[in-house]
């Protein structure tokens, strides 16, 4: 388990957050949201669903984010 | 055999993915990012990927496949628990990480591990047979 924030925030004077952190590589968070954005806004499946699934993914993994 | 979709014949990764072309489009661009970085060698990323299926085959189950040095050795302490042990993974290994590859190459290296083992879980849950993918 982490116990420190491992990699810093790629904008000086900010604490690390994912979007910043991932900010390291801005090609790939840049894709990531472009697909993140396609799953959560388009397909068949109702987004209350996908947020229940979601939330039941973070909870399973014991995600603290 | 998959169940996702009985006109599919002996569908792999990709021809289920293809039911959803705009998901499918915005999931191979996102993939191809790890290996146009610079930060991290395409010959790593190959190596985790490897590593990343072995932790899901049986075949290989509890093989210890050690060994490794340098950036190899680095680049296989989170390969190897990125699928059942992420909470394993220390403060140490991702500042070995970043060490070799820089931060940016830490944050892709860690990113392409874990989509490489969401695309081994997909295939599982899919029951698609192996290809590119």
């Amino acid at each position: 388990m982490s116990t420190r924030p491992r990699i810093s925030s790629a904008l000086p004077g900010q604490e690390p957050t994912f979007a910043n952190v991932t900010a390291h590589a801005p090609d790939m968070i840049a894709r990531f949201f472009a697909l993140y954005t396609e799953l959560w806004q388009q397909g068949i499946v109702p987004p209350e669903l996908k947020e229940l699934t979601r939330i039941r993914n973070a909870r399973i993994t014991d995600c603290g984010y | 055999m998959s169940w996702l979709d009985t006109s599919l014949t002996d569908p792999d990764f990709e021809d289920v993915l293809t039911l959803r072309p705009e998901l499918k489009a915005g999931f191979d661009s996102f993939m191809a990012s790890f290996a146009q970085s610079s930060d991290v060698p395409s010959e790593i990323l190959a190596f985790c990927r490897e590593q990343v299926a072995m932790n899901h085959s049986l075949s290989f189950a509890g093989e210890d496949r050690g060994g490794f040095v340098g950036e190899k050795a680095i680049a296989h302490a989170v390969a190897e628990k990125i699928s059942y042990d992420h909470h394993g993974i220390s403060d140490e290994e991702v500042s070995a990480l970043a060490d070799a590859f820089g931060e940016g190459g830490a944050v892709t290296l860690l990113t392409a591990s874990a989509f490489y083992d969401v695309m081994q879980r997909l295939k599982q849950v899919w029951a698609t047979r192996e290809g590119e993918g």
